[in-house]
């Protein structure tokens, strides 16, 4: 074991490890994210709490993380570099694993022209590869950037993001490969839709030795409606959602839609399981925390035993 | 500020022959606020010179190029309808009417088809009243 | 070159309604290149301004003048005698311009009728880009001159991002992914292995992050 963190010794044991996103509310009100954070308490070895996502202003990350500690939850923190440069970003890293965070996924994030705050400055100092590496460095070297050495460096068990379906395609798993020499632990993948493109990215992972390296968490999102899942498909960046999938929710009466979603992600949850080099999921489900325990359940996925979470 | 006159200034491609049978003078007698201006080709307009045009006091200003197929500079005359669109564009931001600059492709030339768009154009204009005043656009 | 655009002329409008004279100044060099305040443009912001003062039934004295750098003391001069005459002069010169003329003639208001935006090429006639964000230190031979500070909206150093698709940006279709030309060219040369090296943060302190910039050479001084 390299850290403390939970999600590691989850990992570590071999079992097929389940995350789950909380997304912090728009505000400062700490009840809607505990609401959310019980719903998912028991069921998941992790949770990530997003970071300002989609470049929308939300409640801190770090002091969500914080919160969901508290309930006995294990945090990954979500980081961006949208927003922070390297001073603020390597402070909050202190400032997060004093507070009892163990885990970090470090991000570039999404660009502030999607968000609520299109007039902000883009800070991006540093880029998700090298918040990695300074993440890493902390723990292995006890440096920051620049080499000075610090008083108590973090511990983090640190964790990059990878989009399988982003273009050049080809281009994906080398900068896998980057990430993983940079001091990936553990990948979250991006929202899978098109599991024949995700299956030739994990042979090509397990090709160059990756997944012996890092553990590959396989993103999974339930689609509520077809409007969503036109959404997706058309306006989010890096999505790649096949037409079959859009015309199997369409052809589903509307009532009965959000049903079908869940049950293509639960199909999804078990086609993933058997593919060799995968350690789990990462179950996204955007502002519908509380359907995770369901899913889960009809994926044949148990819920976590007391204590590990 | 030039005061403003009845002037309207027409430039015109030179390859168009306005007058192949002669009797420019005779015409122009006819058409005393007539500034007629032979430039070598309608794509060597420019938005300033329409605008300068208008500030120097005219109260329209007509460019008359060749058929888009014709010109002898092959670009020319699709060159020049973007220039004047620019210069209207520009008219219509300061809040005066666009149709004080027009843009005619005139094919094929003759004194009859010559008058005929030159009074349509001075009734357009005499709708619009004297420039300076204000403008309904 | 610098890349410019003109100002709404409502915007130029409030800024200069309080002087009675005005000398509109274009600079014939980048920003003639551009489209944006060449002497072409000053006839035309020229002409505007008289026909939108003549609209309103204002009076206004407007003149004109064009030198070839409005950043150089030398072609500076080419004004000398016409801005005493004036109220005030409106530069089409980019934001260095507007600030040598003021720098030089102190007692006399100079107003931006430009946006200035960015150092780019002119890619087809009417298509300007941005290429290049003078970070300090170039490591475009890194990059199969591409530059991904300049040309990738996230300043990633270790891209593509995962908004990258069909080439084309996350942010815009209209922008092409700097990842992708970097990676299409690295490959059309033959030089694809530099991309598999990790790249350390960039040094932001030789760019405007170290404050304003100055060369000085004392070979070149008087």
């Amino acid at each position: 074991m390299k850290t403390e963190s939970l999600l590691e010794k989850a990992l570590e044991s071999g079992k097929f490890v389940v995350t789950a996103e909380c997304g912090p509310p728009k505000g400062a009100d700490k009840e809607i994210l505990i609401k959310k954070g019980k719903s998912l308490l028991g069921w998941i070895d992790a949770v990530n709490v997003t970071d300002n996502q989609t470049a929308i202003v939300r409640m801190s990350s770090v002091a969500a993380c914080s919160i969901l500690k508290q309930l006995g939850h294990e945090p990954i923190l979500q980081m961006v570099t949208r927003d922070r440069n390297r001073i603020a970003l390597q402070s909050d890293l202190f400032g997060a694993y004093a507070l009892g965070v163990r885990n970090v996924l470090c991000l570039t994030g999404d660009h502030q022209s999607f968000g609520n705050q299109k007039e902000a400055a883009g800070v991006f100092d540093l880029d998700s590869v090298q918040l990695l590496k300074t993440a890493h460095d902390m723990r292995e070297s006890g440096i920051i950037i620049g080499g000075e050495a610090i008083q108590g460096p973090p511990q983090l068990f640190v964790g990059a993001a990878e989009n399988p379906f982003a273009d050049p395609l080809d281009w994906r798993v080398i900068r896998l490969g980057k990430k993983v020499r940079a001091g990936a632990d553990f990948i979250q993948t991006q929202c899978i839709y098109n599991l024949a493109r995700f299956e030739t990215f994990m042979a090509q992972a397990r090709d160059m030795g990756l997944t012996e390296k890092t553990y590959i968490l396989a993103g999974v999102t339930p689609l509520k409606t077809v409007g969503m899942a036109r959404y997706m498909a058309t306006k989010v960046a890096g999505m790649d959602i096949p037409e079959e999938l859009i015309s199997r929710m369409a052809k589903t009466p509307k009532e009965k839609q959000a049903e079908e979603g869940i049950k293509i992600a639960v199909e999804t949850i078990r086609r993933v399981k058997e593919i060799p080099g995968v350690a789990g999921i990462h179950l996204m489900a955007i502002e519908w925390e509380h359907m995770v325990p369901e899913i889960l359940q009809a994926a044949g996925i148990g819920n976590r035993p007391a204590g590990v979470a | 500020m030039d005061i403003p006159s009845n002037k309207i200034v027409v430039f015109h491609c030179c390859n168009l022959r306005l007058f192949p049978e002669g009797g420019q003078k005779e015409f122009l007698k006819a058409w005393p606020d007539l500034n007629l201006v032979s430039i070598p080709c309608s794509g060597k307009i420019e938005a300033h010179f329409l605008l300068k045009t208008l500030a120097s006091g005219a109260r329209g200003a007509l460019v008359l190029a060749c058929a888009e197929q014709a010109c002898q500079y092959l670009e020319g005359s699709m060159r020049s309808r973007k220039r004047v669109d620019y210069a209207r564009y520009w008219l219509e931001k300061i809040g005066i009417a666009p149709e004080r600059i027009e843009f005619v492709r005139i094919w094929p030339v003759s004194k009859q088809a010559l008058e005929a768009l030159l009074k349509e154009f001075v009734l357009k204009l005499e709708s619009l009243g004297a420039l300076g005043a204000p403008e309904k656009v | 070159m610098i890349v410019a655009e003109l100002k709404e002329i409502d915007e130029i409008r409030k800024m200069i309604d309080r002087y009675s004279s005005i000398l509109v100044v274009g600079c014939d060099s980048c920003v003639a290149e551009c489209a944006a305040g060449g002497a072409r443009e000053t006839q035309l912001l020229a002409a505007a301004l008289k026909l939108s003062y003549l609209k309103d039934g204002q009076k206004r004295i407007i003149s004109e003048a064009c030198i070839d750098r409005q950043c150089v003391d030398d072609f500076i001069d080419g004004i000398a005698e016409k801005v005493p005459e004036h109220e005030v002069v409106l530069s089409l010169g980019c934001g260095a311009g507007v600030q040598a003329l003021a720098r030089v003639y102190t007692d006399k208001p100079i107003i931006p009728a430009l946006n200035t935006l960015f150092i780019g090429e002119t890619q087809m006639r009417g298509v300007w880009v941005e290429n290049c964000l003078g970070c300090g230190q170039c490591k475009l031979g890194y990059f199969g001159a591409v530059c991904p500070v300049a040309r990738c909206s996230k300043k990633l150093m270790n891209g593509p991002c995962g908004g990258s698709k069909g080439g084309r940006c996350e942010i815009d279709p209209e922008i092409p992914c700097g990842w992708d030309l970097i990676i299409r060219r690295l490959e059309a040369i033959g030089e694809l292995d530099r991309l598999g090296e990790y790249v350390p943060p960039v040094n932001w302190s030789t760019s405007h992050s170290g404050g304003p910039r100055r060369v000085i050479r004392e070979d070149q001084k008087p």
